[in-house]
């Protein structure tokens, strides 16, 4: 038995398709596949996969990965992604299969990418709103706790890193928020708030790309 | 793969974006250069619901196979994505390519459900292309449709270019071609549609004329000159050899029937009174065990699915099934693929066929016993014993289910109160059977569910003629079963009685409904199947502010000699047959099936299928 992690990017439609949903398509192609996957034991058999750390629906992934055993020891470890591949849709792309060297656990924070787009605001214009909006010493949201009850935070705490800059016709935001088993939070949360202050429509767009551990170092 | 680039940005403001993007395995690309004939077919209800038809996955694959035309599908916009494209002026567009769907050549729709009627209109308009089948000019939006409701497409027929009757594998081809033969030289749309009711299979509405006598009855039906009088279906008798996908389409997102689909036969040896479906598919043709296996294979390897349903109206009557089973779970185990087998009959099920069931994942009972007493099965000709549903019980308590769901109908012809509170009775020895299980296991509960539908008579169906129960009686049916039931084992769901007498407007209409079907849409009424839009009260104002009584759709019981709306078109199976069947129910009399005894129903005509197989009693 050999635990492998499986990489991959999640764009198109699969953007628009929620974590359960990518669970499913990536089961089916495993399925398909003719890997050599690990099937668990247990009544419902199924074959064994575990995510790094859901995405949320709409966004893009440029760093995602799940966990998966292969059954025999000697199968070539990079036929697998060409395997997958061709039977994935094409929203969800393998570019590398490595050995796990981290624990999914140890993952706790993301980096984001969110670009700013609208007809309707000038670039600088944007911009400056974007900026301020940063630069507030509160940016209080409410936020659902997994027992149900609603909570305010301070998102402006969460905040790790943030760089605000044009980047063609639209305002790129690059953010590090925390991310993972012990504390997530969501960058809608962030752009919610802008959407419903901005009089105008403004469209942004979320990409995940990179997610690390305490240290700031890559997961990998 | 294309997502409409004016809905992208909508589309985190509704529900199950993943409905609206594409881009799923084995969907259909084609380079538009190549492309002579653009189809758009559409399935009147959300994506999760037409994903999971099987006919739509058939004629897509089958159209897609032919290199100049190109299907696309198109599903209803669920309510949040339909303001969005008014309030925004987007056009319905295909999922394959995201092009609006407005000048294709071909607009299919397909008719499984009566109460998804309105949603047809809806998606005309939505697509900018004019409702009523008089304003669309050119060989361009031609409207058309199949399915089981088309055998009664009445109150549609305004709407309408043309409907196939019957099977559509071999039909819709012929009329594709035709109309790329009659653009190529220069016919007009009429002259298109003539030719078209020339095709055995497809019926022109509008090349017919109804009149009415003052009682509302029909008084005349009368065809154009050079059309036919009576319209037949299209029927394949060799289904080895019809055309079957090899591919699926596999959904990004979870579908009401989420796995492999493989059809096993069509049509229904058995006769039972109240079933469309049974006579309408006359005769029983069987695919072989080595297609079905071929299929299987093939299918499950394209899409990854590990789930094979085998499909028709009742699997157990599969002559082979045991050799099918065999066959099937020879490799199936070992890829981790179950097997299920919806539509079982409660007579047709043992511990072998059960075993095979359960070799890798256990799947859910269910069975329709349709009537709560051996009197009332015997009217509709269900041919079930209470004996038989207490075995198929043991065995499957046996085999370790606790779980069993049973169907059931009210409101059948000639029902008392006795029969109604039957049902609570059956699903109570069922429920006792289990603890007459010694080795069930200890401390799990029985759950028995029944459910209860209303009965809703159909065209060319023994009780076409029968009055449909009304919504009053029909509620006082169900809380008198709901209050016979004591027992907490046993959970009752029913459904809305409103939604039924609805549906049996639609379902035995007239062309005069058209006129309430489009101002129901006007007043924006649609997607009536779903809790949330169903609104009873206004379409009863809708259709009388249309100057029509629903009652005469419903609750009248027509009698015999009465011209019915339907009664131009042939399914095989003689008014003659349906007229003694239904008085053999108000004898109570059974009707052997179509294995033990010809009972001369008309379908032999078709030379094949079970007509024709050598019968226990011929021998």
């Amino acid at each position: 038995m050999k635990n492998i992690r499986v990489w991959y990017k999640k764009d198109g439609a699969c953007r628009y398709i929620s974590h359960l949903d990518v669970n499913r398509a990536v089961m089916r192609a495993m399925q398909m596949s003719g890997v050599p996957f690990w099937h668990t034991e247990g009544f419902n058999t199924r074959v064994y996969v575990s995510f790094s750390l859901p995405l949320s629906l709409g966004f893009k992934g440029d760093y995602e990965s799940f966990d998966a055993r292969l059954k025999d020891d000697n199968y070539p470890i990079d036929k697998v992604a060409e395997k997958l591949n061709a039977c994935l849709p094409e929203g969800i792309f393998v570019y590398d299969v490595t050995a796990p060297v981290m624990k999914p656990a140890e993952i706790v924070y993301a980096l984001f990418e969110i670009s700013c787009t609208s007809d309707e605001y000038g670039c600088e214009e944007l911009k400056a709103f974007v900026l301020s909006f940063f630069e507030r010493e509160h940016i209080m949201a409410e936020k659902k706790t997994k027992k149900g009850a609603v909570k305010e935070i301070d998102l402006k705490e969460n905040v790790v890193r943030y760089s605000v800059e044009p980047s063609g016709e639209e305002v790129k935001i690059t953010l590090v928020l925390p991310a993972g088993i012990e504390k997530n939070i969501n960058p809608m949360l962030l752009t919610d708030i802008m959407e419903q202050e901005l009089e105008k429509k403004v469209c942004f767009f979320v990409t995940r790309s990179r997610l690390y551990n305490e240290k700031f170092e890559d997961f990998v | 793969m294309m997502i409409n680039k004016k809905i992208e940005p909508y589309l985190l403001q509704v529900q199950k974006p993943g409905r609206y993007v594409g881009g799923e395995i084995n969907s259909v690309y084609k380079n538009l250069e190549d492309v002579d004939v653009r189809f758009a077919f559409c399935f009147p209800d959300t994506y999760e619901i037409g994903m999971s038809h099987l006919g739509m996955k058939i004629l897509y694959s089958q159209f897609n196979e032919v290199p100049y035309i190109w299907c696309e599908r198109v599903f209803a916009p669920w309510i949040d994505m339909e303001k969005i494209m008014l309030d925004n002026n987007i056009p319905l567009w295909g999922l394959e390519s995201g092009d609006p769907i407005t000048d294709f050549e071909f607009i299919g729709f397909t008719l499984q459900y009566e109460l998804s009627y309105t949603n047809i209109l809806q998606m005309l308009k939505l697509a900018n292309i004019p409702i009523r089948a008089k304003d669309r000019k050119g060989l361009k939006q031609i409207v058309c449709a199949g399915g089981p409701c088309a055998c009664n497409a009445e109150p549609l027929a305004d709407f309408f270019d043309l409907f196939f009757i019957g099977e559509g594998e071999d039909v819709d081809l012929e009329v594709i071609e035709l109309f790329r033969k009659c653009r190529d030289e220069g016919k007009s749309r009429e002259e298109f549609l003539f030719l078209c009711s020339q095709i055995e299979g497809v019926y022109v509405p509008s090349l017919y004329t109804a009149e009415y006598n003052d009682d509302g009855t029909l008084r005349a039906f009368t065809p154009n000159e050079g059309v036919p009088a009576i319209i037949h279906k299209r029927i394949i008798m060799d289904l080895d050899k019809v055309y079957y996908p090899d591919k699926f389409v596999v959904p990004l997102i979870e579908i009401v029937h989420d796995r492999v689909v493989e059809e096993i036969f069509r049509g229904c040896i058995r006769g039972c009174r109240f079933c469309q479906a049974g006579f309408l598919n006359r005769p029983v043709r069987e695919k072989s065990p080595d297609t079905i296996d071929k299929q299987c294979r093939a299918l499950c390897r394209s899409t990854g699915y590990d789930e094979i349903s085998l499909s028709s109206l009742s699997s157990s009557d599969y002559t082979q099934i045991r050799e099918l089973l065999d066959r099937l779970t020879q490799w199936s185990v070992d890829e981790n693929v179950s097997l299920s087998l919806p539509s079982m009959r409660v007579d047709g099920f043992d511990e072998k066929i059960l075993s095979k069931l359960k070799t890798v994942r256990k799947s859910g009972l269910t069975f329709a016993p349709e009537a709560g007493t051996q009197r009332m099965r015997d009217v509709i000709n269900k041919n079930v014993t209470e004996e038989e549903l207490v075995n198929t019980c043991t065995v499957a308590f046996k085999g370790g289910w606790t779980a069993v769901k049973l169907y059931f109908m009210l409101g059948l012809p000639t029902e008392t109160l006795e029969d109604v509170l039957g049902i609570g009775d059956l699903a109570q020895t069922v429920v006792n059977t289990y603890y007459k299980n010694e080795n069930r296991q200890k401390g799990k509960q029985v759950k028995v569910t029944i459910s209860t539908a209303a009965f809703i008579p159909k065209p060319f169906t023994p009780f076409q003629w029968e009055p449909q129960t009304d919504v009053d009686t029909t509620t006082e049916k169900q809380k008198a079963l709901k209050s016979h039931i004591t027992s907490r084992k046993i959970v009752y769901n029913y459904h809305d009685a409103k939604v039924s007498y609805l549906e049996g407007v639609f379902a035995r209409g007239d062309r005069r409904l058209c006129d309430v079907l489009e101002e129901a849409v006007n007043r924006g009424l649609h997607f009536d199947g779903w809790e949330a839009c169903f609104d009873f009260d206004k379409w009863i104002e809708v259709i009388k502010d249309c100057g029509l009584d629903p009652d005469f759709y419903v609750t009248r019981r027509r009698s015999f000699d009465e011209l019915l709306p339907w009664d131009h078109i042939d399914y095989g199976v003689s008014k003659r047959f349906l007229l003694s069947e239904c008085q053999k129910a108000y004898a109570n009399t059974t009707t052997p099936n179509c294995r033990e005894k010809c009972s001369g129903c008309g379908a032999a005509k078709y030379g094949g299928g079970v007509c024709f197989e050598k019968h226990k009693s011929m021998v």
